[in-house]
């Protein structure tokens, strides 16, 4: 992997973004990853936050300390660093499996997209399904996971205007499908629902992913959605992570 | 122990705000205008990152269960204490049983409401702010409402404050000329065509009224339009501004999101947050294009002023503790 690519520049007056190329691959995961590591292994002076995305890393400093050099010596650690580094090989990470249940009163948007990409809704539960995901990054709400990369006969633009997603909300827009962890608007369709929470302040983990994560989505009845609600609400975010999720 | 007498529109506990878990996207939350909140807290003899109230008019009304010292900054939002004027940028000694309420929004939008010692708010992640979004921190999660009773930490009460040492310098408190906000060149202008960008840099811009604490909307009175490529999502900061797909901008501000897709046109420096909170909807301002490097040294001046001008406040408090 080469670790030598990037572009880096100032985002405002107190934060370096590194570009690392444009589009999403699980190549790209790991090399978001490997700098992110590398960062917060060698933190400059000043650093409060680093915040990798799909294709970029942000470093977000204390802007008493920050000058625009940091962004010089940001870009002298990246080309001093090691130019080849191993591939994650995904067969060896867990599989986190989600409960999704798409049945009504879940999956407000199943109708539309189903209209709209001319798919009964059996066949895009279906597709939902079929990947095994990974957990490029996390952003928008705390805990809420960018995972791709959704099979592209289901592929759809965001809706047009946001509406309300309840809390475990499973979603889909473009090649990405997330998982809504609190109550929010948001422009994603909706099509179904998870009994896992993603989201929990009172946990030491705080959110169930981590980027780089392996996930799977099994369908689930209504009646198994509320089991496993039950059943899972007093579950830490290490044990579900330990026992892979849930499944089934 | 303070109670809401009456809930304001959206009054929360705030602080500097929880940095450094960008990485699984809980949000900066704080302050809107962190200066205000810093000044509430010194003219009280508190540390800058202390909890205290950011308000909105209508403000609410609130009752002192125990004689507290307390200090008003921000947006002048007319406090009145048992009916009385109560002066604003300056620690005032308040009464078991005084009522606090607040009259006109008479300049600015939100104002910081300091009590010696600070309220008593656990912290989440080491911050007291509110996250709204996700329900937690601050008080409950949430904005104050009618019969909340917010406890206060116990604390030296400075018993006499000697007005000259302590009247606040009036670069600080008079809220700036708003028409010219200074930005740098956000990553993403380069995908504007010449003419949006010089448009960008010419155009008023006008604060909507759906503008809250997560954003600044504002409509271009030159439209800036055409198609823009949709962008794979990275991070965003404070005072960010994206060009939305209907033209519309939105400023970042305190309760933004992590991350987002939409262009990064502009970046609104820190030493101008102040004036972007203190804006109301309907407000009017242009652009100014700034760099770096200027951008970095202006807001190491006025972190450097106004962090001299507290530890004077503090040291004029201090010589009349108990």
């Amino acid at each position: 992997m080469q670790m030598h690519s990037f572009t880096i520049q100032a985002l405002g007056d107190a934060a370096i973004e590194i570009c690392l190329g444009d589009a999403i691959s699980p190549n790209m995961l790991d090399q978001v990853t490997a700098v992110s590591r590398l960062i917060s292994d060698n933190p400059p002076p000043g650093l409060l936050d680093v915040i990798p995305a799909y294709t970029s890393v942000t470093l977000l400093f204390d802007r008493a300390q920050f000058s625009p050099t940091n962004i010089d010596e940001i870009a002298a650690l990246l080309a001093a660093a090691p130019e080849t580094r191993k591939t994650t090989h995904t067969e060896d990470l867990p599989i986190l499996h989600i409960p999704v249940c798409y049945e009504p009163p879940f999956g407000t948007d199943l109708l539309q997209l189903s209209d709209q990409l001319q798919l009964p809704i059996s066949e895009i539960v279906s597709l939902h399904c079929t990947p095994t995901y990974r957990v490029y990054m996390m952003g928008f709400l705390p805990g809420f996971p960018y995972m791709g990369i959704v099979p592209e006969a289901m592929q759809l633009p965001r809706k047009p205007q946001p509406a309300h997603a309840t809390s475990g909300s499973v979603a889909i827009a473009g090649s990405q499908t997330g998982i809504y962890p609190v109550d929010s608007p948001g422009g994603w369709w909706c099509i179904g629902s998870t009994p896992l929470r993603s989201f929990n302040s009172a946990d030491p983990l705080t959110v169930l992913w981590q980027p780089g994560d392996q996930v799977r989505f099994i369908p689930v009845s209504l009646d198994a959605f509320h089991d496993i609600q039950g059943y899972s609400k007093h579950l830490s975010f290490t044990d579900l992570r330990l026992q892979g999720g849930w499944p089934l | 122990m303070m109670e809401v007498v009456q809930a304001g529109l959206l009054v929360t506990v705030q602080d500097a705000g929880r940095i450094g878990y960008g990485s699984v996207g809980i949000h900066p939350s704080g302050a809107m205008d962190k200066e205000a909140l810093y000044l509430a807290n010194a003219l009280v003899g508190n540390d800058d990152n202390t909890a205290a109230l950011e308000m909105h008019m209508p403000a609410g009304k609130y009752r002192f269960h125990v004689d507290t010292w307390i200090a008003i900054t921000g947006g002048q939002l007319e406090p009145l204490l048992d009916g009385t004027a109560m002066p604003m940028q300056y620690p005032v000694l308040v009464r078991k049983n005084t009522i606090l309420h607040f009259g006109k929004a008479r300049q600015g939008f939100r104002a910081y409401l300091a009590v010696a010692g600070g309220f008593d708010i656990p912290l989440w992640k080491g911050s007291a702010a509110t996250d709204l979004a996700a329900g937690v921190g601050g008080w409950q999660g949430r904005a104050l409402q009618r019969g909340d009773r917010l406890p206060i930490c116990q604390t030296h009460q400075p018993l006499h404050v000697r007005p000259s040492l302590v009247t606040p310098d009036s670069d600080q408190i008079q809220l700036s000329d708003t028409d010219i906000v200074d930005c740098l060149p956000g990553p993403d202008i380069s995908l504007l065509e010449p003419q949006q960008q010089k448009t960008l840099w010419s155009t008023t811009l006008q604060v909507q009224p759906h503008s809250n604490r997560m954003g600044i909307r504002l409509r271009s009175v030159i439209p800036i339009t055409g198609d823009l490529p949709s962008l794979i999502s990275s991070a965003v900061v404070f005072g960010t501004v994206q060009l939305l797909p209907n033209g519309e901008l939105i400023c970042l501000m305190a309760d933004h999101p992590t991350t987002g897709g939409y262009p990064r046109v502009l970046q609104v420096p820190y030493y101008e947050w102040g004036k972007l909170a203190q804006l109301r909807p309907g407000a009017t301002f242009r652009v100014q294009r700034t760099e770096l490097a200027a951008a970095v040294l202006r807001n190491h001046l006025l972190l450097s002023n106004h962090e001299a001008r507290r530890n004077s406040i503090r040291l004029a408090i201090q010589s009349y503790l108990v």
